[in-house]
């Protein structure tokens, strides 16, 4: 069985609770009694006594009264005594039955004889007073003389048998204290012996105690001490089998633990050192990268603004070319409409040749009907028949010019209208041709914002290498903090004593490494391993070791 | 012949298809270009209409149908010659349609050749005489007969026949 | 030059020898006319010196007798007597020989000649100073006692519910003397207000009367609480004359009364300008202010008058194209100018029947004498216009028809008596306007057509089938049937059954329609309807394709709107209107016009032999007065077109007769059928 500090310490106090509790059983059944003989002297004895003591006044008061009722010749005062003495013997036989009520059989027996001994005197009493009340000198006398017999001995006698009760709770008092003082002594006594018996089990417990605790925790102390120096080597042989044991258990795992942590971060502290070195020499070669993409991004963009520049010359020229284009299109127009108008009024022209043909051929016909009217008026119209003649020849004539001016102004109604319809188709062309320019004006409009956009994209990349560059720049240094708080690191471990070989080397080989890469600019490479110092093999046969011999 | 259009040697010539005709002036009344012809309906084919003379209803003939020609439609030239003529002891007052007015002509009376009975294609009956003007014959007609008479004016198989 | 003028003598001496015939016969009736003497003296004085100036020898002489004898009768030298009244007319027909031979050239004219100038001479001298002072005072005495009135008629508006006649007050009034009543209009309200029994009307009258104040009141004895009644007294004597020519009487307001006052001052003031007028007046009949025209002329004027509203018509369309305030005013005035115009001219061709009256009283004189019947022939309304050339063309069936009555119409004095008639047979011609057409009337109180008499004699011609149950009408028609009279002797004068047809169609030439009234036992009255003139008629101007046409508008009854497809798909020419199937002719189709076929056509109903017949047109332009133009010779075979019109926009319409178009169209539609059935 495991024997805990905790079943010792409670062993321990169960013993001296145990101990304890028997020292008070003991007082207090003495004193329980003490208290029962105490009691009884108190709540019955006395109490007896007290009522019978009362009730001895009681006879006493009435027996006075007995005395003056007869002596009183005052009716008045005869009622008063009389009844007087009717109320204390009501109270007087109310207290002899409570007193019967806590006696014992003797007491019982006293009360039985007392309470005869009353009834004689109230017999007497009865007699007294039924005298008395006829207030004559007999008749007081004859009271009198009762009062003085029969009454005096009935009283006396119920006096002393009250009296016994008194002196037989007396005696009963000094009996109890007698006992009382016998029970104190062995009391006292007993107690004694059982404190002395207790203190000396309660010694014998604490130390074993304290000697059993003691031997582990000081174990463990030591342990404790040398880890927290960091010795981490400690070797801890567990005897215990008590709680302190368990602890120097789980303190045991603890170092382990503890002890693979460390060696982990060494080696992790090792390994960062030689990423960080590794990452020093990437972000240089980053930033050189960077350096170059820089220069060839200025580059682009110098030749695309060259780009855009040429596109917007594009632009100007079609624009150009489409507002000539235009201007030559409305002038082909306003040409048409010229030419429809030269046609319009070739066309009236003709018109109105026509009217002047009808004009002549109705001139004809106005001229035939005066030549009909002139023959018809015979020789008298001769000379008018002439004229008329004359004028039909000239109406005729003008007929002809005016058809001939209508065939005239008719065939260049027709090459008007001709070439009306040749400009009137050129126009479209032309307004087609403006169109298309327009088209180009506005593809190259475009081009000219797409590579303006293409520039800035440009602009945009050039600054974001910029800011590689210097991100790379931050980088190294990064590296290089890591690098240095790596060998910190490993310097705050090397604290701990794990195993005593290989630790220091790895730590110092690694953590000098960044500076030299920096001031090199890569034209040194650098193997990651990060071997220190140049490579000697002195095992190889050169021209210097020739003048050696060897030994 | 009224003894009116004796006295006169005048000739209106005019034009119907490719053949030139003349009337004696003393039948012309006037020539008009051509209205607005109202068609009588249920009428002779010949007959084209009427027209508004100067608030009077002149009837007009189709020459060209009365001579048996082919219906062309009319030109600027077509006319109508309104033609007072003689029918039954009374003055008739007609339009007469023509493809063209020439002229006024005085024809002296010796120059009025007779109608050959033959190789005419109209009826001898219905022309008075012929004269030869710039290599063309110019046929004088008899216009009080030519527009009285129903009959027809070509020799319809003499027409037939030779053409 | 002298033709000419001998062409107006002529024309003169023609209406002179009327006037003569007119007095004559006037005097017949009472010898004792003076106005008639002295009117057949002036004219045969005026007859005699123009002869005289044309070489007309023989009348100058021979009325140069008759003229003394006149002017004796006038001066009271000698009593008038039957004998110079029948030696007048007898003259009266022989000058009218004379004016065809002047010169006695025919030797039963010169015979005629000798006879009556024996004869007038006879009478000459049989008497010589054979006086009978039958002078009787001139009218002078009678104006002696007459006093002019002016009084003033205000009937109460109500005055017309009680029945009273406003009228037969004014005619009550003037039956007391002479006098003029002016109406005049009190408080007329506007149209739509007017009451129908209401009387808005008041008359002044000027009155000239021998009678007193009191009898005028007699008048308005029963209409006194009615009436507002002033008598005035204006001026002795009768001033009515120089009321009457007043001008402001002529063209005075008739809203207003002119009141006593306004009356007496027209009566006091212009007094000079009246005694001008009278004298002229009483220079003569003869030389009113009238002027001879040749008919020829008055043609030419009415040619003239119709060109010009056609051009005028021409005018109002192109200034209403023409949105030009100036030209449609003067477009406007022209028109005014040009309807007045219009209208006078044709009221110039218009000349009274009068005229020719004066041939139908010597017809009658003449034929109750032979006939030996006795014979009171009264003309009534013989002021009624008419065409000339309708006139000219009435004359001949209004003498055939004369004829008929006094021949077979009116018995002889002793069958009348036996009838219990008046030996007096009555015959009158009257005539009146109605609407747009002259009535004319002749009326006996003869036998009358015994109907049955016609149909047994139509049955036994073979006119019409013995079974045929036929109307009243219907049997007078046959009397217009060529070949049929049913006098049983022919005499002279008719009955020989060539006159009523004829009569029927001089009638219908001049567009007219003839009718007969009869009643057996009580007479006969033929009635004629005429166009007031032949040149103008009121048409209803309708389009086929482009082609005008009229319709007279007496023949259309009603007009429909019908689908041209419903027409053209009818196959047996019938269509559905008003719930009757009526035959139509698609005219179109007859026409041949071909052009512009319209969605609706026109369908106008136009009666034809009783029955109604639908002729289609394109569409209907509306009401069109047509001023009758022939189309000549050369379309007289087209009588269904009466004549042609000129349109306002130069165009000529076709005036239709539907009657013949009708009648045309259903023998060629027989023809046609014919030739199927046939074929």
């Amino acid at each position: 069985m495991k024997l805990t500090i905790k079943t010792r310490l409670i062993f321990g106090f169960i013993v001296l609770i145990a101990l304890s509790a028997a020292i008070y059983f003991l007082g207090n059944s003495n004193a329980n009694t003490l208290n029962g003989s105490l009691n009884t002297i108190v709540t019955v004895n006395a109490k007896r006594l007290q009522y019978a003591m009362k009730i001895a006044e009681d006879i006493q008061f009435i027996t006075k009264r007995e005395k003056d009722l007869i002596l009183t010749r005052d009716d008045q005062e005869l009622d008063e005594y009389s009844k007087a003495v009717s109320d204390r013997a009501t109270e007087m036989l109310g207290r002899v039955d409570d007193l019967r009520a806590i006696s014992d059989d003797r007491g019982q027996e006293i009360i039985d004889q007392f309470s005869k001994n009353w009834e004689l005197y109230q017999k007497a009493y009865n007699r007294i007073k039924a005298l008395s009340l006829k207030n004559t000198d007999s008749t007081s006398n004859a009271a009198y003389e009762i009062s003085r017999s029969d009454a005096r001995s009935a009283a006396t006698e119920a006096v002393s048998t009250i009296s016994g009760i008194v002196k037989k709770n007396q005696a009963a008092m000094d009996e109890a204290a007698r006992n009382a003082d016998a029970i104190y002594a062995s009391a006292t006594r007993n107690m004694l012996i059982l404190l002395i018996c207790s203190i000396f089990i309660s010694i014998g417990v604490s130390v074993w105690i304290i000697t059993s605790i003691s031997k582990s925790i000081n174990y463990a102390k030591d342990a404790i001490r040398r880890v927290a120096e960091g010795d981490l080597t400690v070797d801890i042989a567990n005897t215990f089998k008590d709680e302190i044991g368990d602890l120097l258990d789980n303190f045991k795992v603890m170092i382990e633990k503890l002890k693979e942590v460390l060696t982990f971060v060494v080696t992790a502290s090792d390994n960062i050192a030689a990423a960080s070195m590794q990452m020093s020499s990437t972000s240089q070669e980053m930033s050189q990268g960077t350096q170059e993409q820089a220069a060839s991004a200025e580059e682009i963009s110098s030749s695309m603004e060259q780009m855009v520049s040429n596109i917007q010359q594009n632009t100007d020229n079609a624009q150009q070319t489409e507002k000539t284009a235009m201007k030559a299109a409305e002038d082909m127009q306003e040409g048409s409409a010229s030419v429809n108008q030269t046609i319009d009024s070739m066309k009236k022209i003709a018109e109105k040749i026509g009217i002047i043909g009808e004009i002549s051929r109705q001139t004809n016909l106005l001229a035939l009907n005066a030549a009909v009217e002139a023959a018809r008026a015979g020789d008298h119209g001769k000379g008018f028949a002439v004229v008329a003649a004359e004028v039909r020849k000239l109406a005729e004539r003008s007929q002809l010019a005016a058809g001939e001016i209508n065939d005239l102004s008719r065939s260049s109604v027709s090459i008007a209208d001709k070439s009306g319809k040749l400009l009137e188709q050129i126009v479209p062309n032309i307004q087609n041709t403006a169109k298309l320019v327009q088209e180009i004006a506005a593809a190259s409009q475009e081009q000219n914002s797409g590579a303006e956009q293409v520039n800035g994209a440009i602009q945009q990349f050039n600054k974001v290498i910029q800011q590689n560059a210097a991100g790379a720049e931050e980088i190294a240094s990064s590296a290089e903090e890591l690098a240095s708080q790596a060998e910190h690191l490993r310097e705050t471990i090397s604290f701990f004593k794990i195993d005593k070989h290989q630790r220091t080397a790895a730590v110092k080989t690694q953590a000098r490494a960044p500076k030299r890469f920096f001031h090199s600019k890569g034209s040194d490479k650098i193997k990651p391993n990060g071997e220190k110092g140049i490579l000697l093999d002195l095992n190889k046969d050169d021209a210097l070791d020739a003048d050696y011999e060897k030994f | 012949m009224s003894t009116q259009a004796e006295t006169l040697n005048s000739f209106l010539s005019f034009r119907l298809d490719d053949e030139l005709f003349a009337a004696n002036v003393g039948k012309v009344l006037e020539i008009l270009e051509i209205p607005k012809i109202t068609k009588v309906p249920r009428s002779p084919e010949y007959m084209r209409g009427v027209v508004n003379l100067r608030g009077n209803v002149l009837p007009v003939i189709d020459t060209r149908t009365k001579f048996g020609l082919p219906p062309t439609s009319d030109t600027v030239n077509s006319c109508i010659l309104v033609l007072s003529i003689a029918s039954a002891g009374k003055n008739i007052t007609l339009g007469a349609v023509v493809d063209a007015v020439q002229e006024v002509m005085e024809i002296d009376n010796s120059a009025i050749q007779a109608v050959p009975s033959m190789g005419t294609r109209y009826k001898s009956e219905f022309i008075d005489g012929m004269v030869k003007l710039n290599d063309q014959f110019i046929m004088l007609l008899n216009l009080d007969l030519v527009f009285t008479s129903e009959e027809v004016f070509v020799l319809e198989e003499a027409a037939g026949s030779k053409n | 030059m002298t033709e000419k003028l001998l062409d107006i003598f002529l024309g003169e001496a023609q209406e002179l020898i009327v006037e003569i015939e007119k007095a004559v016969l006037l005097l017949e009736q009472n010898q004792q006319d003076e106005h008639g003497i002295s009117a057949i003296f002036r004219a045969m004085h005026t007859l005699k010196g123009s002869s005289g100036m044309f070489g007309f020898e023989a009348v100058s002489g021979i009325t140069h007798h008759l003229e003394s004898i006149y002017q004796d009768i006038r001066d009271g030298a000698r009593a008038m007597d039957a004998n110079v009244l029948a030696i007048t007319l007898k003259t009266l027909d022989h000058l009218r020989n004379l004016m065809q031979d002047p010169h006695l050239g025919d030797a039963g004219v010169r015979a005629n000649h000798e006879q009556l100038l024996t004869a007038i001479l006879s009478l000459e001298d049989a008497h010589t100073s054979h006086h009978t002072a039958n002078n009787t005072a001139p009218a002078s005495a009678n104006t002696a006692q007459q006093r002019s009135y002016y009084i003033y008629i205000l009937p109460h508006p109500a005055i017309l519910r009680n029945g009273t006649n406003i009228l037969y007050l004014v005619d009550d009034l003037l039956a007391l003397g002479e006098g003029t009543a002016l109406p005049f209009f009190h408080q007329i309200p506007e149209l739509a207000a007017i009451a129908p029994d209401t009387s808005y009307m008041g008359f002044e009258v000027v009155l000239a009367t021998t009678k007193k104040e009191e009898d005028i009141q007699e008048v308005f004895m029963f209409v006194e609480s009615d009436c507002d009644i002033t008598i005035k007294s204006l001026a002795d004597g009768n001033i009515l004359s120089a009321i009457g020519k007043h001008e402001q009487i002529q063209n005075r307001d008739v809203a207003a009364a002119l009141g006593y006052e306004g009356i007496k001052a027209l009566a006091a003031h212009p007094k000079k300008k009246i005694s001008k007028a009278d004298k002229a007046r009483s220079a003569g009949i003869n030389n009113a202010a009238s002027i001879r025209v040749s008919s020829e002329r008055l043609d030419d004027l009415m040619n003239l008058v119709s060109e010009l509203v056609t051009t005028q018509a021409r005018l109002s369309l192109f200034s209403g194209e023409n949105d030009s305030t100036e030209l449609s005013n003067i477009s406007e005035n022209i028109e005014k100018i040009t309807r007045r115009l219009r209208d006078n001219a044709f009221t110039m061709s218009l000349v009274p029947l009068e005229s020719i009256v004066v041939r139908f009283q010597r017809l009658v004189s003449d034929l109750s004498k032979e006939l030996h019947k006795d014979i009171e022939f009264t003309a009534v309304g013989m002021d009624t216009k008419i065409d000339k050339s309708i006139i000219e063309k009435l004359t001949d069936p209004l003498l055939h028809i004369l004829r008929n009555s006094i021949d077979h119409g009116i018995e002889n004095p002793e069958e009348r008596k036996r009838r219990n008639k008046s030996p007096k047979g009555k015959l009158q011609l009257r005539s009146y306007y109605s609407g747009g057409n002259v009535i004319i009337e002749i009326a006996d109180d003869g036998a009358g057509i015994d109907l049955t008499k016609v149909k047994e004699k139509a049955i036994a011609k073979g006119l019409i089938d013995g079974h045929a149950a036929l109307s009243e009408k219907e049997l007078t028609d046959l009397i217009f049937l060529p070949g049929f009279s049913t006098a049983s002797v022919i005499t002279g004068v008719s009955g020989r059954g060539v006159g009523m047809d004829v009569v029927r169609r001089n009638v219908s030439d001049i567009r007219g329609e003839i009718d007969i009234a009869t009643r057996a036992g009580e007479g006969t009255t033929f009635i004629i309807k005429l166009p007031l003139t032949l040149s103008i008629l009121d048409g209803l101007l309708v389009k086929i394709g482009d082609t005008d046409f009229i319709l007279p508008l007496t023949s259309v009854a009603k007009c429909y709107e019908v689908k041209t497809a419903a027409l053209e798909s009818s196959f047996n020419q019938l269509i559905q209107l008003d719930e009757k199937r009526l035959p139509f002719f698609f005219l179109r189709n007859d026409f041949a016009i071909t052009d512009h076929k319209p969605e609706l056509s026109q369908v106008i109903l136009v009666s034809y032999d009783g029955q109604q017949v639908g002729l289609v047109f394109d569409r209907i332009e509306g009401e069109y007065q047509a001023v009758l133009k022939p189309l000549g010779e050369f379309y007289q075979r087209q009588n269904e077109f009466s004549g042609a019109t000129i349109l306002g926009n130069g165009n000529v319409a076709l005036v239709l007769d539907p009657n013949k178009l009708i009648g045309k169209l259903i023998d060629h539609y027989k023809n046609q059928q014919r030739y199927e059935y046939a074929g």
